[in-house]
Formats: structure tokens, sequence, C-alpha cells
């Protein structure tokens, strides 16, 4: 039997994962299905332990947030929207919001999609909807698309909320190294803001 | 309603990582969600950003995931739902913002005690500071007023700064910058902001260390 190579069978099996995920919070969102929401549970509730960890927070803690952003994922769930996102970015928004609230204790200013302020809310021709959407799918592009060792330290540095010298150490690099990295990385990233 | 062109000066990539991350301290993220009000743009990019940290969190390893511990969890958390849980807590007294500032969009419109603080003090000819300003994390965050024509007096840059036009336009030696424009200036960088166009110029000003202004005598 060909299962392919070892570097395509991980994407297919991300690929798989993201179209359930978006599948079970779409369940969730139009039809409060409790199954789909124990199958989001049990993709995601470990992950966001381990991930509540790495940020720094105990394990009982790490186990309150998680609760807490899955009871969010049920509650907001009908607000997701297939078109402006993926259901893992959204997933890890609201996981974000708790942390920011619960454990750093400060706002998370965002934007109200209601408000009538709000520039494209009243005024988006579908030319402006598109190339707003390109915008960002060439940065979702350019970040898959950097050097492993560069996206690596803007892992560490932004989804881990990690320093700069303690990347340095956790990668066994030079302080200089890391900072080399994250500048060609955000180098890149700011090139194409400017395209 | 009026028409206005999208920004052309948007945050960092750097800004806008930490926002989406989550990293970025609270002030900082609200000169990040300001921008993004009047950027569809940046508002698409910064998704773009959080579906890649979706990508890795699915990446992450799971925390010591026996499964009976995570069966535990979700029976504890369907039991809440079925207790018939209260609904989300409405926002924390949060009042609706006065008229006078319909102009200014969420989230700075009803920030941290903005809408109760009218008034400005001004610093030179023409240019003012709000009476209102937050600082928390080593950064501040207040309205700088700049009429047609004034300039802001000169001062020290210890550590950065950022503007965020929220009405008519300033210039400087870097360009020129209208409604929704961002711009942060590096510790140590002069620049001579100075009112322009026909109405007074208002930004959202962010500092990462006092205004020091120098005494020009």
């Amino acid at each position: 039997m060909d299962h392919g190579t070892g570097d395509e069978a991980v994407a297919v099996a991300r690929q798989v994962r993201a179209a359930s995920a978006e599948g079970l919070l779409l369940a969730v969102g139009r039809e409060g299905s409790r199954e789909a929401f124990a199958g989001l549970f049990r993709l995601f509730a470990p992950r966001l332990e381990g991930y509540c960890r790495k940020l720094g927070a105990d394990p009982p803690m790490a186990q309150e947030l998680t609760q807490e952003t899955m009871l969010a994922v049920w509650r907001k769930a009908a607000t997701f929207d297939p078109a402006s996102g993926s259901a893992t970015g959204w997933i890890f928004a609201v996981a974000r919001n708790r942390y920011i609230d619960r454990v750093r204790r400060e706002l998370r200013p965002e934007p109200d999609p209601s408000d009538p302020a709000l520039a494209g809310a009243d005024a988006h021709t579908p030319e402006a909807v598109v190339s707003a959407a390109q915008q960002g799918r060439v940065l979702a592009d350019a970040l898959g698309n950097l050097p492993p060792d560069q996206s690596e330290v803007l892992r560490l540095a932004y989804f881990e909320h990690r320093t700069q010298s303690d990347i340095a150490t956790a990668l066994g690099l030079p302080l200089g190294t890391v900072k080399t990295r994250t500048r060609l990385g955000l180098r890149r990233l700011r090139e194409l803001m400017k395209a | 309603m009026t028409l206005y062109s999208q920004p052309r000066h948007h945050p960092d990539p750097d800004l806008l990582l930490a926002y989406a991350g989550g990293s970025l301290a609270e002030v900082k993220a609200l000169f990040v969600a300001t921008h993004l009000a009047y950027c569809p743009a940046c508002r698409a990019r910064v998704r773009a950003f959080e579906a890649q940290c979706g990508e890795w969190l699915e990446a992450c390893d799971p925390a010591g995931a026996d499964d009976p511990a995570v069966e535990d969890m979700l029976a504890a958390v369907l039991g809440m739902i079925d207790s018939g849980l209260p609904g989300e807590p409405p926002p924390a007294g949060r009042t609706p913002p006065p008229a006078r500032l319909a102009w200014m969009p969420e989230p700075l419109r009803s920030y941290r005690g903005l809408p109760d603080a009218d008034g400005w003090d001004e610093v030179s000819p023409g240019v003012a500071l709000s009476a209102w300003s937050y600082a928390a994390g080593g950064t501040s965050a207040r309205l700088l007023r700049m009429a047609p024509g004034a300039a802001v007096p000169a001062h020290h840059h210890a550590a950065m700064e950022g503007l965020l036009v929220l009405q008519g336009c300033f210039t400087d030696e870097y360009g020129s910058f209208t409604r929704g424009d961002a711009v942060t200036y590096g510790a140590g960088s002069d620049h001579h902001a100075k009112g322009a166009g026909v109405e007074d110029c208002i930004c959202l000003l962010v500092l990462d260390a006092d205004l020091v202004f120098l005494d020009e005598g």
C-alpha cells in the first residue's frame, strides 16, 4: 500500500483535521450539535491545554482556561463565519482572548463589526472586499513559504510569546542569529504589505 | 456617508503579528485595533495571522493527554452547558458613548474613561493634548490635536512613539498622513509633525515613555 512520503501524509492529515474542525464548528453553531462539540473538544482541548502551559499557565490554570475556552466556543459558535477565516484560527482567537483576560488581566481592544464608524462596513464594494481578502492571502502564503528556520523563530516569538534571548536558549543559537532570522522574516512580510 | 480612501500607512508586521498572537500589551493593542477599524486590508492580514496561529495550535503537543482526563473535562463542560448556565455576561458597565464621539470608531470610542473625559490642554499655539490619558505596562495613550499649520514643539523620543490619524491630516519629514494612517517612530528618531489641511488634525498618540517637551526658551 502506498502511503506517500512522510511530508505528504502530514499535509493530508492536516487538511483532513482542518476540514473536520470547520465542519464540527459549523454543526455546533447551526444545529447546537453535542456530538460535534464533543468531537471539537477531543480534538482541541488537549492541544489548548498544552498551549496554555507553553504560555506559562500552571496545570490547574491551563485546565481552567481550556474549559472556559471550549465553553466560549459552544456559546459563540453561531458567530463563526467560514467566509471570513479558518475554524482553527477562530478557536485560537477565542483561547487567546481568554488568556489575555484571565492571566494578563488586560482588555482585548478589537474593532466592533456592528460599529457604524467601521470603515468598509458601510461602503464595501465587491472589489474592496476581494482586494482586502487578497491582502490576507498574500501574507498567509508568505508565512507558509518562509524558510523553516525563520518561520520557527516567528512561531516562538508571536505564538508562544517568547523573548529573543529565550528563543536563542531554546534553539541553542547565538542571540544574533535569532535576531537576524526574525528580521529577515519580518522584512519579507513588510515587503509584501507595500507591494 | 462620506467615502474615505483606505489607509496607506499600516502598522509594522511586528505589531500585527503580536496583536494576532496575543503578546502585544493592551495600549499598543488599542493602537493596532483602532487602525483595523479603518483598514479592511489589515483586518484580513490579522485573520491570516490568526489562521496561522490556529495551524500552530493544531500542531501543539497535547498536554499529558490521557484520554480519561479529556473525557472528564468534556463531561464537566457538558454539565455546565446542561445546567442552563447563564448566557454570556453583558459587557461590564459599558455605557453608550456620547454623540460628540460618533465620528470616532471602536474600540477607541468606549476605551477606559475616554467617553467621560472632555477637554484639552494646550502645549503650544494650536497644539493640544487630551485631558484623557491612560497608561499601562510602560505605554501611554492620549489624543493629540494639531490646528492646520500648527507644529508640535520639539520633543525627546526616548522610546517608540505611534500616531494614528483619527481626523484631518498632518505632515512631517517622513510623509503626509491622513485618516486611518498609522505611523511609528523608533527611539532616538526626530520628526516634526505639523497639522495640514483645513480642519484640526486629531491623532491617537501612544508612547513607550513620558513625553518630554524641550525647553526652547
